[in-house]
């Protein structure tokens, strides 16, 4: 103990539960309010600047963990379904190559759209998301409003999520 | 709504929560509320992001990968990796959770032990014994090898790339199954499938199947050198194969995959070895180096004294 999560917790306790739902949690939401409950009690003891954020972060964690791992088992079923059409000692089935070829193309793709942004807002992502620092230190870092980071950050999302999506066309 | 509005206020948010400041959880729970396709907007945005944003890294030092390029590159030495690791760790250090995915795991085996570590699909990590290393970055593929002996096999369909730390060195994978070993400061890499660009940033030097380097920190030249594929990843089916390496090489390599422990004789450091060696039989008896390796072996307490044989 020692850090006030667990009275936190409590107290936020319907909060986090409709969270969840928010995120899609459906039925399972009381198993993963436990699961938050279950992760709280292996925190160190030690203070915790912002205990309600930290539930909150940790809640959108385990959303996001969630969703990934649903995405990841529809991957693996289709790919299961693709290589069980093939016979066991085809090339086909060496997956090198194709992955090679995608590799190098991608990049090239990822290359040509990040051209087409602001070289600021790609160093702005890059201090905020890779770096880790804060939106507010990432602007006095580099001497710009609060404002522009924000939309520098839209800007790459946004690049990143068309990317993602002509990744998918192919 | 349209589904651009959507998306766009979608992004709004993924802008305000990826902050670790934010703190508006209660106006954020609220529009989640409002349609169950806005989770779906805002989870599609952090998953593009987690699956783009690997390859961003190598675009970003303005150096697309080209894979004609031939051995011996002048290598530029640019401090990009580090940037990459550091803030993890130390926030780790003070116990505070970060932004989904940043957060930098360490992983240590012990002399004589083999982990594999799972990535996700069929990408997976294997590690020799006595081997250190750190994980982070979005999905863990960014990878810090501290010291030891580490196989990647990276063949899952559109699985995102991996980059590697190694001292100085950096490498990125173009689809592969390749080791890195480190030992002090010296770095050496093995391919035995697809391909590894290293000093993605400056060299840009290609490994390709069959191929690999070797490279102390600081080195101005990385140079590629015909390998064995057989060898790559030996480690893990319990062999260890080697062409025209030194002794103390082959001994470290040993102590790491078999948790023996060795202390070499001033006298070893001369000859090389050429051959396989089967960790299983090196572990049931040390001795069987004696001939193969042509030292002489004395056991005192748990140590194994090395010296020239005769």
């Amino acid at each position: 103990m020692g850090h006030g999560l667990h009275s936190i917790f409590e107290q936020n306790r319907s909060q986090l539960l409709r969270y969840m739902r928010a995120h899609g949690a459906a039925d399972d939401a009381e198993d993963l309010l436990h699961e938050l409950w279950l992760k709280i009690q292996s925190v160190p003891p030690g203070p915790i600047g912002a205990p309600r954020n930290y539930l909150f972060r940790a809640a959108t964690n385990l959303m996001i963990d969630r969703r990934r791992s649903a995405l990841q088992e529809q991957r693996r079923q289709a790919e299961w379904i693709e290589v069980s059409d093939r016979l066991p000692s085809s090339p086909a089935n060496d997956p090198g190559p194709d992955r090679q070829w995608d590799g190098r193309r991608r990049l090239a793709m990822v290359a040509e759209r990040l051209e087409k942004l602001p070289k600021r807002a790609v160093q702005v992502f890059r201090t905020h998301r890779v770096d880790g620092r804060r939106q507010r230190e990432v602007a006095s870092d580099m001497g710009l409003s609060q404002s522009t980071v924000e939309s520098d950050l839209r800007l790459v999302y946004e690049a990143l999520d068309d990317l993602r999506k002509s990744f998918d066309e192919e | 709504m349209t589904p651009s509005n959507r998306r766009a206020q979608a992004l709004d948010w993924v802008v305000r929560t990826n902050d670790p400041d934010f703190e508006d959880w209660d106006a954020f729970t609220t529009w989640l509320e409002q349609d169950p396709a806005n989770a779906d907007a805002y989870h599609a945005l952090l998953a593009s992001e987690a699956q783009v944003s690997p390859y961003l890294e190598t675009v970003a030092g303005h150096n697309i990968v080209e894979p004609a390029v031939t051995a011996g590159v002048p290598s530029k030495k640019a401090s990009r990796a580090a940037l990459w690791l550091m803030p993890a760790a130390a926030a780790a250090a003070i116990g505070v959770l970060l932004v989904p995915r940043l957060t930098t795991e360490h992983y240590v085996t012990r002399p004589g032990e083999l982990r594999v570590i799972a990535l996700g699909g069929r990408d997976q990590i294997v590690m020799n014994g006595g081997t250190r290393m750190q994980l982070a970055g979005f999905n863990r593929r960014s990878v810090r090898l501290q010291d030891g002996h580490i196989l990647l096999r990276l063949q899952e369909p559109g699985g995102g790339r991996i980059q590697v730390e190694s001292g100085d060195l950096d490498l990125v994978d173009v689809g592969t199954i390749f080791e890195v070993r480190r030992t002090g400061t010296i770095t050496e890499v093995g391919v035995s499938e697809g391909a590894v660009v290293a000093d993605p940033g400056g060299a840009s030097l290609r490994l390709d199947a069959g191929e690999a380097l070797e490279a102390s920190d600081g080195a101005i030249m990385l140079r590629s050198v015909p390998a064995d594929v057989q060898s790559v990843g030996g480690f893990e089916r319990g062999q260890l194969i080697y062409r025209d390496t030194s002794l103390s090489r082959v001994l470290r390599d040993l102590e790491r995959t078999t948790g023996l422990d060795f202390s070499e004789g001033a006298v070893i450091s001369g000859p090389s070895f050429t051959g396989t060696l089967s960790i299983a039989e090196v572990k049931r008896d040390p001795r069987s180096l004696e001939p193969l390796l042509g030292i002489k072996m004395k056991r005192v307490g748990h140590t194994w004294h090395l010296n020239k044989g005769t």
